[in-house]
């Protein structure tokens, strides 16, 4: 079959190169018609949205003509009203003869007054929420136009893998969102940006460190081993290399494939779902020069309350057995500057000290412009993250070019390309860990202003919470150089045939240094890290496109090569003599700890082919199939087969069908598979890793036993059914969608732990399988359009996805050992049921379980019957069986709601986005080891004593951690936030062009702005269900911003 | 047409691209990944797999949770302030001791990939060639030897336990119990016994096992399993092998500069290069309190990082009568000097003067008052009872004679943990020690004072050896547990030579008042890990141990 295919490609070729001398000289229309053809056939189907423009369209039925700047030799004044289809006056709206800089904007009434070109031209009409307009001037000296809301969401366009589709024609599951409402949210990468946005996209942000990854999961987790990270595709090539690379600004639209029907065409790379970002593409006309930037300071979201010096000092005593206001014995456990501030109530507030005040930044400048045969988008951009954590921050410097030129009216040539450089600092998580543990009673200098490394005599273990900070301490600094690009070429043999090439080189080179150094009395470090990333992507994509009579045809068929190729090299040392040289001079150092190098490769071969076909205007039938082979899998396993059908009715479209209110509607249904390779490479080889001993002096490195080998590694694949209905209401005021679906992953890459006693303690097999189902609905309205000007809007998307293992390597049996367990989903919080704390008269009961009163109260869930298999009832004694699973960081529903006012020149949107019903386990909480005995600060948490009969949490004690410390730290992870509030203000165009603008906004936002959750402690989102230390604080954004257009 | 050429260059350069072949782009040729049938056929390929088989020793020699699980839980050493706090569960015996306890799961991960590995070793190596029968036999004795050391230190800690003598192939979910006489009888003694009929009596490398090595250890095995007569044979065989000889004066043994020297039978290997050094031995961190707490003193690289783990009892600091028996001096640090200007009892105290000093008796709270340092004595408190202030044991289990035998003030920095002491498996006086035992158990009792007048006076101090002098009415079992506590302690012995003379829970409930409450039965045998109960598919025939 390879060779055939092979073969079948080289003859594609053949075909191009023989077809290229016929047909390049006959100048017919390219494929792009296509479009035009149909939203023109919509346009006309929407009678009551457009009628008003038809009308005027009608009256000046004069073909539009290119104007040069010479030709406008004479001038002359046009005037009108502009108004929207209820007959209300448009205020701001923006009026620009076409191709020309000259510009205007309506005032209160909705009048305008343009000067024109003595020989006529173009006005074109713009204003938010209202489709764009162009009107033919001709001799008219007045210009009354009517402006269509711009609601008609079923008609937009949107990006499918391979090509674009009209939405109405769907018969997949797509979400997808603009650039304009992405940029709406200030944030360093576009997945940011997304949240709340998206029906069936989860989208969390990992922790609070600028340039901090963004966890995202399409319906939820499939895989339990290889990655549940969807696939990228920017402007058609794939990636999986880090988004925050993209420079957000640039993006025009993004757009999510869910269902197997719509991913099936990236097959084997599609099993977690697709996000298609597509970058902002020249723009016929003279050049449009925009400017957008803000700066916002970020504080951290924080109600963390700890433990002040005199309630420390009573913890302390609590659990040295003491009430809490016998001083007696301070002096037995604390040390004598802690007794001594103590005294003086001189208190440090150590949380106060490791944070500071964030900042962020972005400044974007762009130009957009071409003429008939080159257009063109040029961009540069700055992005800078100041985190709340000192020498903390990342910073982007992103440069975009996309360019297409028309070589002849068949060949189309084109680059849109990305270079960026990331610069991004981290601290440690010891300032702030630290801080929260530290004694409140010593200070960090002592009496002379001299930072003291263990300021606490008592703590030789963790050093000052702010020794990180101090020069020379500490640094972890990663610098990227990524360029990205998509180079095609396109040919139009007939303008129904389309052949197309794309290029796509991928290359990422990446340093990472740290420092630590020896203020603490350690040897200091360094180690750099270097990374060297090449990839590319090589497709040939035929496509034909074809109606005749009621039959409408669209087949694509593609085969493509991708190849990507990973090299790594470190070294590390230690006792470096000159503190300054950090880590740029390791060969300095006095030893070298360590050198590695490695390398890694993988490549994927595909052929894909769909057909469109579209009968009648609304039967509508998809059919997909794309077969890839892998190298990281088995010989033998390594190609797969991946089918998907799908199929649509607009129900709307019968003659039958007569409602008032419901204007569109459209059932589909579909069924894919998909597949996931998503492994490491060299899996299946099995193989031996390096040891380390020594004999005497003389080194004895081997290399042992290390990973079993699995020859019989395949694909994991997943089948979905999706079904979906779409809706218009109220001449599509309200449009909006329902889905359904059920995805089953069979044959898992499985890391299954295995008994050690075999010498191993893993092995990646094909085993078990997970279900996902969920629904979503999305619905989009033009709530209220008013007289007076007040405009109302609103997005909401709610969505639920029930994620459940339903088969492991045991069958049926729930595998401790890895925490997974039949019919819950991947991540689960195991572990026992806290029920309070045991109080004074439970003294005896509470004795069986070897407890005292103060202690922690489990319950008793499970025993063990007479053949040691588990009885699930409770047998008066608590050990390992008890645990029980908690919950899971799966929330049950999710959802985002947002509200967008607009008065005369002022917009407002609010975004609410809502995740409830998942469970988090919260370090802050962590009473286990050594921190709830006296020794560390932390939470000021109202704990047992005996005259505080509390069920909250457990007495402190010396000497000992709370049994089943670990059950008080599982809470109830929902929230709702108000995720943004952006407010901002258009200046009237009279204004601004005064100052030589065509158009200027101001704008404030405040993201993150309010949390509301029972856990009140932190922010509660967090991608792996833990919050508190290690996962630096998030933060409230408060951002102003300007943005104007020349 | 200009525009013609352009697409046919385009079209030729896109053909250029498709030209790489498909199997090309699926062929998985990695450059850095060897694996046991390529790598283990070459004389170096077997070599590395031994090293790699060694390399699982380091993560119980020297490391913490070998000591705790040999050194705590006895009757000469209890939970310190940082191990009752951090790990208190296997000193205590507490109900908290069950499978999921991560030391004793470390420990059996680690000796099973140590034991697979040693299996792969046996297996594979007849088959190497470039090698004669020699060599072969050297290297298969190498690894029998450290698959004996790993089943000895399995069945002793856990009882009946995964037994297996091949390579495993494939993936293996079940797992056998094999009665702990079956894993002597088919696997320790026999391995043993090859290694003492092949290994060479000196090592190619330092640290690789030896004849002398396999005889000791084969020793230590006999007089576990009862066999008296073939351990004081073995025995008596290292005692007499001229290689060895005692150190002198006792506290040499313990000087950092000295850890290879003419007692060490075998020991596993630390290097200063930290490169090689893997985890280091962390034996300094264990058994030291947190002198930081003296006004006089900051943390220094000589005193130690103090994890202040374990703390001797009472017991065992009355075993010794430091008027005669350099070991007590040889074996704890009683005095710290002071490193900072300080005051202390209203003297300044500056760096160099004594600023902590550690007495075996009591003394009047004046005469404390009246010394430029802290003068902590001993008044036979239990440790964990102690409040006045300067006394063994107080300020929570901190202030106590600190065994010295592992302090590394070679390490680069304060807080580094990797020390470079190689750790003493076997010295030569053990073997004193076992022949005496063994000599004993066949009513030798003579013989027995024989072999412990050695050792005792290598250990008098100099002119006191007649003092030191013990006769056979003097030999019983219990004196041969102090003479071995006050040789050995701390050095990896004392749980099991409590378990093997069947004392371990009449001295532990006498002597260790932590552990005395809960100590039962049932303690006679580690959990097994939970993570091994969870992971078998064999679960009814794979179970816990009774209790746990």
């Amino acid at each position: 079959m390879k060779r055939r295919i092979r073969h079948l490609n080289a003859w594609n070729l053949a075909i191009v190169l023989m077809l290229t001398g016929h047909s390049l000289c006959q100048a017919q229309t390219v494929a792009m018609g296509k479009q035009n053809q149909d939203g023109i056939y919509l346009i006309n189907r929407r009678v009551p949205a457009t009628k008003s423009q038809n009308k005027i369209e009608a009256t000046n039925s004069v073909t539009p003509s290119k104007l040069k700047e010479a030709d406008i030799l004479a001038a002359r004044l046009v005037s009108g009203k502009v108004t929207s289809a209820a007959g209300e006056p448009l205020i701001g709206v923006t009026v620009v003869v076409k191709g020309t800089t000259t510009g205007t904007s309506t005032d209160a009434a909705g009048n305008y007054t343009i000067e024109v070109p003595d020989n006529g031209g173009t006005l074109v009409f713009s204003y938010i929420g209202f489709l764009t307009k162009e009107v033919p001037i001709g001799n008219a000296t007045t210009l009354n136009v009517t402006l269509a809301l711009d609601a008609k969401a079923l008609e937009e366009v949107v990006v499918v893998g391979y090509g674009t589709q009209k939405k109405s024609d769907l018969t997949g599951a797509i979400s997808s969102v603009s650039g304009k409402d992405l940029q709406e949210i200030p944030a360093a990468n576009v997945l940011e940006q997304s949240q709340g946005r998206l029906a069936g996209v989860d989208i969390v942000k990992s922790d609070g460190a600028p340039g901090s990854p963004v966890q995202i999961r399409i319906r939820g987790n499939r895989s339990i081993n290889a990655s549940n990270e969807p696939l990228f595709v920017v402007d058609g090539i794939p990636t999986t290399a880090n988004i925050n690379n993209f420079n957000p600004n640039d993006i025009e639209s993004v757009e999510v494939l869910k269902d197997a029907s719509a991913v099936a065409i990236y097959g084997s790379r599609g099993a977690n779902g697709v996000v298609l970002i597509t970058t902002k593409k020249g723009k016929e006309g003279k050049a449009v020069i925009s400017y957008d930037g803000y700066y916002g300071v970020k504080q951290p979201i924080e109600n963390l309350n700890l433990m002040d010096g005199s309630e420390f000092a009573r913890y302390v005593r609590v659990s040295q057995g003491l009430a809490p206001d016998d001083n007696s014995q301070d002096a037995k456990f604390l040390s004598g500057v802690e007794v001594e501030n103590l005294q003086n109530g001189s208190y440090t507030d150590w949380l106060d000290l490791a944070l500071q005040r964030g900042a962020q930044q972005d400044h974007h400048l762009s130009v957009r412009g071409g003429s008939d045969n080159v257009k063109y988008y040029l961009s540069g951009s700055y992005f800078k993250e100041k985190g709340i954590i000192p020498q903390s921050d990342f910073s982007r410097y992103a440069f975009r070019a996309n360019i297409e030129a028309e070589l002849t009216k068949k060949l189309l040539v084109g680059i849109s390309a990305t270079t960026t450089n990331t610069l991004n600092n981290q601290m440690t998580d010891a300032p702030y860990n630290n801080a929260i543990q530290f004694s409140p009673l010593v200070a960090p200098y002592d009496e002379n202003g001299v930072f003291v490394a263990f300021p606490n005599p008592r703590e030789g273990l963790i050093p000052n919470p702010l020794l990180n900070y101090q020069p020379l301490q500490y640094a972890n600094e990663s610098r990227g150089t990524r360029i990205f690009a998509n180079i095609f070429a396109q040919y139009a043999f007939t303008p129904n045939l389309t052949y197309r090439l794309n290029f796509g080189p991928d290359y990422n080179s990446a340093r990472q240094g740290i420092y630590t150094g020896s203020l603490a009395g350690s040897i200091n470090t360094a180690t750099v890290n270097n990374q060297i990333d090449f990839a590319y992507t090589l497709e040939n994509i035929l496509t034909y496109d074809k109606k005749v009579g009621e039959h409408a045809f669209n087949v694509v068929g593609l085969f493509s090569t991708q190849k990507s190729r990973f090299e790594t090299s470190g070294a590390s040392g230690q006792d470096i003599p000159i503190e300054q040289s950090g880590f740029y001079d390791l060969g300095s150092a006095a030893t070298v700890t360590g050198i590695n190098s490695s390398l890694g490769d993988w490549g994927l071969l595909s052929y894909m082919g769909r057909v469109n076909y579209r009968l009648k205007d609304r039967y509508l039938f998809t059919l997909t199939g794309r077969a890839d082979g892998s190298s990281r899998l088995a010989e033998g396993s390594k190609w797969a087969f991946f089918p998907a059908i799908s199929t649509g009715w607009i129900i709307s479209e019968e003659e039958f069908f007569k409602l008032p209110v419901l204007t569109f509607l459209k059932v589909r249904g579909g069924y894919g598979q998909v597949g996931n390779t998503s492994i490491s490479p060299y899996q299946t080889l099995g193989g031996l890793s390096r040891t380390t001993y020594a004999y005497g002096n003389t080194q004895g490195f081997g290399l042992g036993q290390n990973l079993i080998s699995n020859p019989d590694l395949k694909w994991e694949i997943s089948k979905t059914v999706n079904l979906g209905l779409d809706f218009g209401l109220f001449n599509d005021r309200i449009s909006g969608s329902i889905e359904y679906y059920v995805t089953n992953t069979d044959d898992l890459l499985l890391n299954r732990l295995i008994p050690s006693t075999s010498g191993y303690s893993s092995v990646l097999q094909n085993i078990g399988s997970t279900r996902n189902k969920g629904w979503e609905f999305t619905a989009t309205s033009n709530v209220l359009t008013s007289s007076a000007g007040f405009n109302w809007n609103v997005d909401l998307n709610i969505f639920s996805n029930k994620e459940e293992i339903v088969e492991l390597f045991n069958g049926q049996d729930d595998d401790v050992g890895n925490n997974w367990f039949i019919g819950q989903p991947i991540n689960v919080f195991y572990s026992f049921k806290y029920l309070g704390i045991w109080q004074t008269g439970e003294a005896v009961e509470a004795g069986k379980t070897g407890q005292k009163p103060g202690d922690i109260k489990i319950a008793d869930v499970n025993g063990r019957g007479d053949e040691g298999q588990l009885t699930n009832q409770p047998d008066g004694s608590i050990n390992a069986d008890d645990r029980m699973v908690l919950g899971s960081t799966v929330p049950d529903w999710s959802g985002g709601l947002t509200n967008r006012f607009s008065y005369k020149g002022f917009d407002l949107s609010v975004l609410v986005y809502a995740r409830q019903g998942q469970l988090l386990r919260s370090t802050y909480h962590n009473l286990g080891a050594n921190n709830w005995q006296g020794r560390y600060n932390g939470l000021n948490l109202d704990y047992w004593t005996l005259n505080n009969p509390t069920n909250a949490f457990p007495i402190p004690k010396a000497g000992s951690a709370p049994l089943y410390a670990d059950a008080v730290s599982y809470f109830d992870g929902s929230f709702v936030k108000i995720k943004n509030i952006s407010l901002g203000y258009n200046f009237q165009n009279k204004l601004v062009s005064k100052v030589g603008f065509s158009s200027l906004r101001l704008y404030a936002t405040v993201n993150n702005a309010f949390t509301f959750s029972k856990y009140d402690w932190a922010d509660p989102e967090t991608s792996n269900g833990v919050v508190g230390g290690g996962t630096p604080l998030t933060t409230a954004t408060y951002i102003f911003g300007i943005n104007f257009q020349l | 047409m200009k525009t013609n050429k352009l697409l046919n260059a385009i079209g030729l350069a896109a053909l250029l691209f498709l030209n790489i072949s498909c199997e090309d782009i699926l062929k998985e040729e990695p450059k850095s990944l060897a694996t046991a049938d390529r790598y283990y056929t070459t004389p170096k390929g077997i070599e590395d797999g031994l090293s790699a088989a060694y390399s699982h020793l380091r993560s119980f020699y020297g490391q913490e949770q070998g000591f705790f699980l040999t050194v705590t839980g006895t009757d000469i050493f209890t939970n310190g302030f940082g191990g009752i706090a951090n790990s208190p569960d296997i000193n205590n015996y507490s109900p908290n001791l069950l499978g999921t306890n991560a030391m004793i799961t470390t420990v059996w991960d680690s000796f099973y990939k140590g034991i697979n590995q040693s299996n792969t070793i046996i297996g594979r190596a007849p088959s190497v060639t470039g090698l004669n029968e020699q060599q072969k036999a050297r290297i298969i004795g190498e690894a029998r030897f450290l698959r004996a050391l790993y089943y000895f230190h399995l069945v002793q800690q856990f009882g009946d336990v995964h037994f297996t003598l091949e390579e495993t192939i494939g993936v293996q979910t079940t797992a056998n119990r094999t009665p702990l006489a079956e894993i002597y009888a088919k696997g320790i003694v026999p391995d043993l016994a090859y290694a003492v009929a092949n290994l060479p009596l000196t090592p190619g490398k330092y640290g690789q096992a030896t004849k002398p090595a396999a005889e000791a250890l084969l020793a230590r095995v006999q007089l576990t399993i009862g066999n008296w007569a073939q351990a004081e044979t073995l025995a008596k065989s290292v005692i007499d092998n001229p290689a060895f000889k005692l150190v002198t004066p006792y506290a040499a043994l313990w000087n950092i500069n000295n850890d290879v020297n003419s007692e060490i039978i075998w020991a596993v290997q630390f290097t200063g290069d930290p490169l090689t050094n893997g985890p280091g031995n962390s034996g300094h961190l264990y058994f030291i309190f947190d002198y930081t707490f003296n006004p006089a003193m900051v943390r220094n690289i000589d005193d130690g990082r103090p994890y202040q783990r374990f703390l001797p009892t009472n017991h065992l600091i009355k075993l010794f009568d430091p008027a005669i028996d350099s070991r007590w001096n040889g074996s704890f640090k009683t005095v710290w000097r002071a490193n900072r200007t300080a005051t202390i009892n209203g003297f300044t105290v500056n760096p160099g003067d004594t600023s902590i000093k550690i007495v075996r008796y009591p003394v009047p709270d004046n005469v404390k008052r009246s010394k430029p340092y802290w003068l902590i004595d001993f008044k036979d408190n239990w440790i964990g009872s102690v409040t006045a202030f300067q006394e063994v044991g107080t300020n929570n289990r901190r202030n106590h004679p600190a065994l010295l035998k592992f302090l590394d003030p070679l390490r680069p920095s304060v807080n580094e943990t990797a020390g470079r002491r190689d750790f003493p498996v076997i010295r030569l006086a053990e073997m004193y020690l076992v022949a005496a035992e063994a000599a004993m158990k066949q009513g030798k009792n003579e013989v027995a004072a024989n072999y412990i007048n050695v050792i005792r006076n290598r250990a008098a101090i100099p002119g006191k050896e007649q003092q030191m002098r013990v006769s056979a009415a003097d030999i019983t079992l219990d004196f041969i547990l102090e003479e071995r506590a006050r040789e050995l302690a701390g050095e990896m012995h004392r749980w099991y030579d409590l378990k093997r003379t069947g004392k371990l829970l009449e001295l532990v409930k006498k002597y260790n008042r932590d552990a005395a409450p809960n100590i039962k039965e049932m303690h006679l045998v580690r959990p097994i890990p939970q993570t091994q109960i969870d992971r078998v598919t064999n679960p009814g025939e794979f179970y816990q141990n009774q209790g746990y």
